[in-house]
């Protein structure tokens, strides 16, 4: 048999793929220029972290100071436990956060009224328009000693207190991964509406004259057919769990709760941007840092992923 | 052409248009050269008006020519709370107003340093001959705005010139009626009586109210302690189960002058001795004896149990609910706190209440002999004559800077600091095509000179609790602010609790000093980046101590604190602080 030569890299075949859809490279120039200028232009900026940056003296005129920033973040007091507090925030989220969405998902899927799932899926998604100052507001008011929710806590036997101010493990963690399941659950959940959408409904009908139960061909069905959105999504996830959505932190903690809601976001910023000046080059060196976390916890886990689900992955 | 190849370049065609027409930098309006830009800290009660620009007596002013000109000003203001990340934005984007007030801003000759302010010692020179005339007359006024930089003294600020006597906007309050109603007398034992004299006059309070200390007025820490008693039972009686006497900003201290000055000679963080050396408290005996303090307070029951949970509220207002709401004996408040201003009249815990100033007290309980009966060393309260500066900023020189700044000096004259204190008068009224003054009842203007000469203010603005004042007076912007020459119409209960509030005038807290200002910029970021360690780690365990989780008394967890204070090598900043403290040292 013989066998047909590709050839992607050629030049005339990229050539000729832009003469035949240059509208489609021409909507395609603004989101380039974007990023080149947004995103991979700034990435100079990663000099700073190695730099006493000032502002005045630029990135050229900044003295240099090698690793001294990185070892002001590694050996400040509180760095371990506001690591220990990212990693297990992030394991939180990447499995409560993450699993609520889906499991949402699956139940709105599985609603027979479209008037009344549309309705539900409606205010699902509202939370996740109202500002992080309003939720963190919010949370503070209902979980404060006379709160509403802590009344109720109470009423079922658990101590009268504010929650927020609470440091034992995991009391915070929890709280503040639930506040993002109930801000983030519906607008989460519309990639796998969509995908569950897609699943072909033969499947289910033949699996329902075999006898499947509903529960039975939502497991055997509809989540190996969406499981390749649920693994690209993890990933995303992963990669960000260590820099996303921190900054909420900064309105809900306190100092009697340092040490278990500190995060190295959390701790930078307090260290960078506390009572003297702005530490640019800190903020950097930590932005840095956190990038490089990140970015080896996608490219493991998608390289995992890759291997355990037969090569679904995000790349 | 297909549709959609069409719609294609079309989309594609409006992007570039609209992302061109965005980098095409700021409207036409931004480069006439006599309009300019003014970032204040903060502005008017926006109920009056949003827009500062609308103020009628700066309408007046913006009506007139200056240097053969007319000028405009536009206001950016921050939001609330978010003035320093606004500063710090600007700063880095390079993106600069004309004028800028200094309330978050680095000293003046690191922003020079920086490139970030101009220089302006030639235009003050030509332009504004009532502040050069200021400048040499108020040495105070001339350290902060004059720096020797690179051989040359260099006018790199306009300061605020307070007329002839300091002010003070907080300070510690307590409800003198509880004291009057619940108390006795210390050393009879007889009730004390006290009330309104006049039911209508907020400020018509007497009482015969004596302290253990002797005087009408706390004066010690067990004066204190003592009303504290008074205030426990008074909330027992009035059924106030969810209350406490006194509250402490969320941290458990305030570094910048506050309670912890009250034990000795000493403060939190870096001070000035009575030797003139600097010195570092926070390991101190002072700092362990207000430790030992509030951990009694708070077993007591004395103190707020959540005040480190009230991490949102500003230090001169925490928790106001309650405060206001009658529940609590004594915070840190506002002029407007004051007399019988916070009565809801209401049938409620405020009904009849007066609320009086006191001064921080000197400690007689707490630590060893060296940190009694020594006056308040580190206080906020300033005598300071010099109110908020103004920088002239980088880039400003394409302006036409010399009509700025005589439109400024003209706020320095005798006749402009009282436009710029006051407001308006009836003959100016009638110049401003603003109907402002009459719809809030000042149609004869803000003020009419009394028979002693001194300008009185109406009696809307006297008892108005500080918003249609400042919407009515341009006190934002630089200029001398008239004091003495004011008949604010205050009563004697009144003008004695904000004199009380200056009892101790600051001696050794550092903050906001000439000697800081006039540090270098290498010296100011080590300075800076001390401090935030420090406080940092005592931020992290100072509410321990209080709150009892540890044991003040114990001498291992006290070494503990100093030890890991110890490591963060203040002995480096005290002699980088030192120098200057020597060279400038009036605090």
């Amino acid at each position: 048999m013989s066998k047909v030569k590709v050839s992607a890299g050629n030049k005339s075949g990229w050539k000729q793929d832009i003469h035949r859809n240059w509208p489609i490279y021409a909507m395609f120039l603004p989101c380039a220029i974007f990023l080149i200028v947004l995103c991979y232009i700034p990435m100079f900026g990663i000099v700073m972290a190695f730099e006493d940056f000032e502002v005045r003296k630029g990135f050229f005129g900044s003295t240099w100071v090698g690793w001294k920033n990185f070892i002001d973040l590694f050996s400040g007091g509180e760095f371990l436990s506001a690591l220990r507090n990212t990693v297990c925030i992030a394991l939180l989220k990447n499995t409560l956060g993450f699993v609520a969405p889906i499991v949402f998902a699956f139940l709105l899927s599985m609603l027979r009224s479209k008037k009344y799932k549309r309705t539900v899926q409606t205010f699902s998604y509202l939370p996740n328009f109202v500002a992080a100052v309003v939720v963190c507001s919010l949370m503070v008011e209902f979980f404060a000693k006379d709160g509403p929710i802590t009344m109720l806590l109470t009423k079922l036997g658990a101590e009268n207190q504010n929650w927020l101010a609470n440091n034992k493990i995991p009391v915070f963690w929890i709280l503040y991964v639930l506040m993002g399941i109930w801000q983030g659950i519906g607008w989460g959940s519309i990639m796998y509406v969509a995908a569950i959408s897609t699943v072909n409904g033969d499947l289910h009908e033949a699996a329902a004259i075999d006898g499947a139960s509903r529960l039975q061909r939502m497991v055997k069905i509809t989540l190996p057919c969406i499981m390749p959105t649920i693994i690209m999504m993890f990933v995303t996830n992963i990669g960000l769990s260590f820099a996303a959505g921190y900054d909420s932190i900064l309105l809900l903690y306190m100092p009697s709760t340092y040490n278990v809601a500190d995060t190295v976001y959390t701790y930078t910023y307090r260290l960078a941007f506390g009572s003297g000046g702005a530490n640019y080059g800190l903020s950097a060196a930590s932005g840095l840092f956190q990038s490089v976390v990140g970015t080896a916890l996608l490219l493991t886990s998608n390289y995992l992923s890759k291997k355990v689900s037969d090569g679904a992955s995000l790349f | 052409m297909k549709w959609n190849k069409k719609l294609a370049v079309i989309l594609f065609s409006g992007i570039i248009a609209i992302t061109a027409t965005a980098c095409g930098g700021s409207g036409g309006g931004a480069d006439d050269a006599h309009t300019y830009s003014v970032w204040l800290y903060n502005a008017q009660d926006s109920s009056y008006y949003t827009d500062y620009a609308e103020n009628p007596a700066l309408q007046y002013l913006l009506g007139k020519e200056w240097n053969g000109e007319k000028i405009s000003l536009e206001f950016l203001v921050p939001p609330l709370g978010s003035q320093q990340n606004n500063f710090e934005t600007m700063m880095t984007s390079g993106d600069f107003p004309t004028m800028m007030m200094n309330t978050v801003a680095d000293a003046a000759p690191k922003m020079y340093e920086s490139e970030m302010i101009l220089d302006i010692t030639e235009l003050v020179e030509t332009y504004m001959p009532n502040y050069s005339a200021l400048l040499a007359s108020n040495q105070e006024l001339r350290n902060k705005s004059v720096f020797h930089i690179d051989g040359e003294d260099r006018t790199l600020a306009l300061y605020i010139a307070n007329e002839n006597a300091p002010y003070h906007y907080t300070g510690m309050v307590y409800r003198r009626d509880w004291i009057a109603k619940y108390g006795t007398n210390p050393v009879t034992g007889e009730a004390f009586s006290g009330g309104y004299t006049d039911p209508e006059n907020v400020d018509s309070w007497e009482d015969n109210v004596v302290f253990p200390s002797g005087g009408t007025d706390p004066v010690y820490i067990s004066d204190w302690e003592w009303m504290f008693e008074i205030f426990t039972k008074a909330q027992e009686e009035l059924g106030i189960t969810d209350s406490y006497c006194t509250s402490i900003y969320y941290t458990g201290y305030d570094w910048s002058g506050g309670l912890t000055g009250s034990f000795g000679e000493s403060d939190m963080v870096w001070y000035k001795g009575s030797d003139g050396t600097v010195k570092y408290g926070g390991d101190s005996d002072s700092t362990r004896a207000y430790f030992q303090c509030l951990n009694k307070w708070y077993e007591n029951g004395w103190l707020d149990p959540d005040f480190n949970e009230r991490t949102g509220d500003m230090f001169y207002s925490i928790d106001a609910t309650s405060v206001r709401q009658g529940k609590v004996g004594m915070w840190q408040g506002l002029e407007s706190d004051l007399g019988g201003r916070l009565d809801l009249k209401d049938g409620g815990y405020t009904e009849g209440i007066y609320v009086s100033a006191c001064a921080w007290p000197i400690n007689d309980v707490y630590g060893t002999e060296s940190c009694k009966n020594v006056e308040p060393w580190c206080t906020s309260a300033s005598a300071s004559l010099v109110g908020p500066g103004f920088f002239i900023m980088e880039g400003a020189e394409e302006k036409d800077l010399a009509t700025l700044l005589t439109f400024l000096d003209y706020l320095y004259s005798e006749e402009g600091s009282v436009i710029r204190s006051l407001g308006l008068n009836t003959e100016q009224l009638a110049e401003v095509d603003s109907d402002f003054y009459e719809k809030y009842g000042l149609s004869q203007g803000a003020y009419t000179i009394g028979e002693d000469g001194r300008y009185a203010l109406d009696s809307i603005l006297s008892s108005d609790s500080g918003g249609l004042t400042v919407a009515v007076n341009v006190d934002k912007l630089p200029g001398v602010e008239l004091v003495g020459s004011v008949d604010y119409g205050y009563a004697p209960t009144y003008e004695h609790s904000m004199d009380l509030w200056l009892q101790h005038e600051n001696q050794g807290q550092l903050w906001g000093s000439d000697a800081l200002n006039n540090m270098s910029s290498e010296d100011s970021k080590t300075v800076s980046d001390a401090l935030t360690k420090v406080l940092n780690y005592m931020e992290l365990h100072a509410y321990e101590f209080i709150k009892g989780i540890k044991d003040i008394d114990d001498d291992k967890e006290w070494n503990t604190w100093c030890t890991m204070l110890g490591k963060m090598n203040y002995q480096k900043i005290i002699d980088i602080l030192q120098p200057y403290v020597d060279e400038y040292p009036d605090l």
